[in-house]
């Protein structure tokens, strides 16, 4: 599901405001390059999928409901019948785009979770807008019409081109660029931090060592 | 359903300019499409983004009929302005070169800028001259 008419709307309004002459077939085109480096540099579109995974088969398709596979942010062996099951890591690599490949061969069948980071891809839905994530122009509608600004205005002899207002503009969306990465790796959490320890290789005794691992409750 | 949907919108609004709306005209139904034509494929070199994103050619209107055209809203004025600028320029009279370079530049000002540059008619250097004055020159 991507984002809503109205959301669209509202951007379209403001940049049809901020940069006269501009047609909306020009904006509707940048917009696709402003959201493909927004997702490339925050990864901060993500989607888990439930892989069917068969015992001595490596390869398989990872086919998202929206954008295309950008890299894989997590492999987890579950348990769908029973989900206090501890998830156990699991290594794959993706070296083609789309296509998932696990490090070690299963010996039975299982189900995977893997977690990718999407970015947006071609088609347009049928208002001529990239499909994007739900969310991302109710939370950073400002930043992304910074991108789209930024672009446009960086385009010469056009009656919008200004390159100074545009180094600014460029500037506040590498902001928001950022400002979603760290959100993304915190999972939207305030007050916590991004990495802990892997649990998987605590110890509790003395032996082999002390466990250093912290917690991602919220600061008191 | 809005202002200069159609060939015929463009068609019409062009005579009005060109003060040819009774019949027979100075300007006939075919001249006038061709201008329209090549005022669109002036405006494609000037405004890719006003083509490309909608079929990446430009459409061809062979008859005054009421086929769509589509130009976004804010950018009809400049074809209509473009068809009346290529249909003055067959024109050999001083007057009507200065009216065709007029059109043409408030065509490249929309498309191209953000301010409207004013129109200037033309003088009859006829008439200035047997006043005593001038014969005007055509606008820069």
């Amino acid at each position: 599901m991507s984002a809503s008419v109205a959301e669209w709307t509202r951007l379209m309004n403001q940049a049809r405001v901020k940069l006269t002459g501009a047609s909306d077939a020009a904006i509707k085109a940048e917009l696709f390059d402003v959201f493909q480096e927004f997702y490339d540099h925050s990864s901060s579109w993500l989607e888990t999928l439930m892989i069917p995974v068969l015992a001595n088969q490596t390869t398989y398709d990872l086919v998202p409901t929206a954008g295309s596979p950008l890299r894989i942010a997590g492999v987890f062996q579950v348990d769908p019948t029973n989900p206090l099951t501890p998830q156990n890591i699991r290594g794959a690599t993706m070296p083609n785009f789309g296509t998932l490949q696990l490090t070690e061969v299963p010996g039975a069948d299982a189900t995977y979770a893997v977690t990718v980071v999407l970015n947006v891809s071609l088609p347009f839905d049928k208002n001529g807008f990239p499909i994007v994530s739900d969310w991302v122009l109710q939370i950073y509608s400002t930043g992304i019409l910074d991108g789209l600004l930024g672009r446009m205005m960086n385009t010469p002899n056009k009656s919008y081109s200004s390159p100074t207002t545009a180094a600014y503009h460029t500037r506040e969306f590498q902001k928001t660029i950022q400002q979603a990465r760290v959100a993304a790796l915190r999972q939207n959490a305030f007050g916590t931090q991004a990495w802990v320890f892997p649990q998987a290789w605590r110890t509790s005794g003395q032996r082999g060592g002390v466990s250093i691992g912290s917690d991602t409750s919220f600061k008191t | 359903m809005a202002t200069l949907d159609t060939v015929a919108d463009y068609i019409s609004d062009a005579r009005t300019i060109l003060l040819d709306v009774i019949a027979p005209f100075r300007y006939d139904d075919a001249s006038l499409l061709v201008a329209f034509n090549v005022a669109l494929l002036e405006a494609r070199r000037i405004r890719a983004d006003l083509f490309v994103y909608a079929g990446a050619t430009v459409p061809y209107f062979p008859a005054n009929d009421t086929t769509p055209v589509p130009i976004e809203q804010p950018f009809r004025l400049a074809i209509v302005f473009g068809t009346v600028g290529h249909a003055l320029a067959r024109d050999q009279e001083d007057v009507q070169d200065a009216r065709a370079t007029t059109f043409m530049t408030l065509f490249n000002s929309i498309l191209t800028g953000v301010r409207m540059p004013g129109i200037q008619a033309g003088r009859n250097p006829v008439a200035q001259a047997s006043a005593g004055g001038a014969p005007a020159t055509p606008p820069q």
